[in-house]
């Protein structure tokens, strides 16, 4: 049975003048049929999930999602199911979608509603360019800081993890040390077996050099990258081809992005995945409202849906993935973040130094 | 959403390649893209470079020792073509198979009728087998060439042709093999096997694109042959006749140097891999594959059961059912891409007994993994049993 709250929330007009408030939250049970007035905050609760823009006289209404991944529809849909509020998905790559919205915001003629999945990084550039739009969700309070933008531009959802997929055979073969911490990459006889991803086009690259140069700091760790790219034949222009490489047994190693699962391993028996353990790199798959949206109300009841309890449930259980929420469980067979470590990672300085990065980067292969 | 995509018709290219084939080819365009052998400047000497290093490698893949007498053509129907018509001339007898594909069964016929020449096609059995026997009953005083494919890019059987090319030896005749369906597949020594002339084709188990193949000769056969096609190839520019090395004289005009590129790649990870991982792997898919099919009685397995005397492309024949649209609905229900007809390959389909309706192949490679056989094995049965007998 679901029930609305309504906070009646007082402003007193002085202060909201002056970009302050005081509230005075007032919870009253009343039937489905509300009476809203201007001064009132509506918190619409459903089963495991609440929002502060929800009215049902939305049903029927349509919202446009960009993301980089199909796999969201399933989440989609059950969305509709609670709310009626359809959504339509493109899937585009992350620069595509980045692109695209700069193309929307400078026309004027706005499409998108929401952007969902994609790297954090790419999510922090859009904000810097004023392509996102501000909101505080009161589900947000349930995130670590360091699992949403300090600012509200977006909020984590399912988390990524990067791990090694490694050939046990090849490395019983060639008598290697089987990998534990990042520098037994550098293994004299691994050379050429490391397969990673151009970081310029991947983001689980990407993220593993920005996460290096953080936790090692700069001298340090551009030492250890001169060497890593020195053990790389190539870099894959696509995240997904270092694993394919090493179960194919073209390469050892290779540094793969994963939703924590042991798919790999389970189906191939010479796999085995391998979390280092001086740390790994790690992100947020991100949700964000677009700046420019017709449907803003809209759009900030899937904001509050995601990040809800039912929202990061349905969001775990479709993409089997770990999430951001403390309190929804870790689907089965799926990494439990509390038992390996996580690079500490800071995503905006990611994003800022993303160009520089890759400049450097490319000098050192260049080499 | 994307429906699942299983590709099981590596007999006619393998769609999916290592990911270092893509990476060399866009190194080329990227930082290469000059014209090889045509130039005193470094990125031309960087393209030839890539030739050199290529043929190179075939030498590793083949045991061969003579880079210079891998040549490389638009495909392997232009290299059995360069042979047959710069070597064959009126009066001279062929001996080849009736397992053979279009590209060794068209020129030849077209060779008796245009130039006079004379060519025996030696019967298989109905499973593709071919006796050597018979081979060696045909042969005349006037047999200058056999020429045969190594397995069947129809039922998959695998001819015998070290034991052919032993014959061949011993009967000074020059021998050539087809190895469309079993180039990076199944080891081929050429120091071990009596094979003259070895065809390849580059887009198939050898991972490059389309667009490359060649073939490979011994010393001295190449005297032998006439260079049909002449033009620039970049040597001894001030002689304005064809050059007599090789692989200068069979190699006019620019190469097709970005897809050798990516040919280069394709073998380099054969060989990093380890062609006998590729083959086992390969052959454990192909014994999945017939065990499933032997369990429906309605599918007929046209070829050997026994997979030590197979590659991994199987045909199969299901009386009564329209083969096309069987094909058909496992693209379109399944996302499983199949091959159904006569393959290129005619007389093959009369010698087991499918001409004209021809069979359904599904052929196999190293990158499918058990969940795609499986699933192509429950569909075809999906299927069989929600459609009567047309």
């Amino acid at each position: 049975m679901k029930k609305i709250i309504v906070i009646l929330t007082m402003f007193l007009l002085v202060f909201s003048l002056n970009g302050c408030k005081a509230n005075e939250e007032v919870e009253v049970e009343t039937q489905d049929n509300k009476e809203e007035t201007s001064n009132e905050q509506v918190i619409y609760e459903g089963d495991n999930w609440s929002s502060s823009n929800y009215t049902t006289d939305m049903k029927g209404n349509t919202l446009n999602l960009y993301g980089v991944t199909d796999k969201v529809r399933p989440i989609l849909d059950v969305f509709e199911e609670d709310t009626g509020i359809k959504i339509e998905n493109l899937t585009l790559k992350n620069g595509e979608i980045l692109q695209r919205l700069k193309n929307e915001y400078d026309s004027g003629v706005v499409i998108a509603d929401l952007w969902f999945t994609g790297g954090a990084d790419t999510f922090i550039n859009a904000a810097e360019e004023g392509l996102l739009l501000q909101y505080e969700s009161e589900n947000g309070k349930m995130l670590d800081d360091i699992m949403k933008d300090p600012n509200n531009y977006w909020y984590g959802t399912s988390l990524t993890l990067v791990n090694w997929v490694i050939n046990k055979d090849l490395i019983e073969e060639n008598n290697l040390k089987m990998p534990e911490v990042w520098e037994d990459l550098l293994q004299e006889n691994m050379k050429g077996q490391v397969s990673m991803s151009n970081p310029a086009s991947s983001g689980t690259a990407y993220n593993v050099v920005s996460a290096i140069l953080q936790t090692k700091g700069e001298e340090e760790g551009w030492e250890y990258l001169k060497k890593l790219i020195e053990q790389v034949p190539f870099f894959t222009a696509r995240g997904s081809d270092p694993a394919n490489m090493v179960v194919n047994g073209e390469a050892i190693v290779g540094i793969n992005a994963s939703n924590g699962d042991r798919e790999l391993e389970i189906n191939n028996p010479n796999i085995k995945l391998v979390y280092p353990s001086d740390g790994t790199g790690w992100w947020p798959q991100p949700v964000a409202i677009v700046n420019g949206t017709k449907n803003e109300a809209e759009a900030k009841v899937f904001v509050d849906w995601v990040i809800s309890k039912k929202g990061m449930e349905t969001v775990a259980e479709s993409r089997n993935a770990a999430v951001a929420r403390n309190d929804v469980s870790i689907p089965e067979g799926i990494q439990d973040i509390n038992d390996i470590k996580l690079f500490p990672t800071d995503f905006q300085a990611n994003a800022l130094k993303r160009e520089s990065i890759l400049e450097a980067w490319n000098k050192c292969v260049e080499k | 959403m994307d429906k699942k995509q299983i590709y099981l018709d590596n007999a006619a290219t393998s769609k999916i390649k290592p990911a270092s084939v893509r990476e060399a080819m866009i190194n080329y365009y990227d930082n290469i893209g000059c014209s090889p052998g045509r130039g005193g400047y470094q990125q031309s000497l960087n393209a030839g470079r890539i030739l050199l290093e290529a043929r190179m490698s075939f030498c590793e893949l083949f045991n061969f020792d003579k880079p210079e007498n891998v040549i490389f053509t638009h495909n392997i129907t232009y290299a059995i073509n360069m042979i047959l018509k710069g070597m064959l001339e009126e009066g001279d007898h062929v001996i080849t198979t009736m397992m053979e594909h279009n590209a060794i069964i068209r020129p030849l016929n077209h060779m008796i009728n245009d130039l006079g020449i004379e060519v025996d096609f030696v019967k298989a059995n109905e499973k593709g087998e071919v006796n050597l026997e018979d081979i060696e009953n045909v042969i005349k005083e006037n047999t200058r060439l056999i020429i045969t494919t190594h397995a069947s890019n129809v039922t998959g059987t695998i001819l015998p042709i070290k034991e052919i090319g032993n014959l061949a030896k011993k009967k000074n005749i020059v021998y050539m093999v087809d190895s469309a369906q079993t180039a990076g597949s199944i080891e081929i020594d050429l120091k071990e096997l009596n094979i003259d002339i070895l065809a390849f084709t580059g887009h198939k188990g050898l991972y490059g694109p389309t667009g490359t193949g060649g073939f490979i000769i011994k010393s001295p056969v190449e005297n032998q042959i006439y260079s049909f096609i002449q033009g620039g190839t970049g040597s001894i520019s001030d002689k304005d006749i064809q050059p007599d090395f090789l692989p200068d004289k069979f190699e006019s005009g620019t190469i097709n140097t970005i897809g050798i590129a990516g040919l280069k790649a394709g073998v380099d990870s054969i060989l990093k891999i380890g062609i006998d991982k590729i083959h086992e792997k390969k052959m454990k898919l192909t014994k999945r594959l017939i065990d499933g099919f032997l369990k429906n009685e309605r599918i007929q397995i046209k070829g050997v059961i026994d997979i030590e005397k197979r590659v991994s492309t199987i045909s199969i024949y299901i009386e009564n059912y329209d083969l096309g649209m069987l094909s058909f609905e496992l693209d379109d229900q399944y996302g499983i891409m199949t091959r159904s007809g006569l393959h290129c390959a005619p007389y093959a389909h009369k010698t087991i007994g499918t001409y004209p309706e021809g069979t359904l192949r599904f052929s196999v490679g190293y990158f499918n993994t058990e969940d795609d056989i499986d699933c192509a094995i429950r569909a075809l049965d999906e299927i069989l049993n929600t459609r009567s007998i047309n």
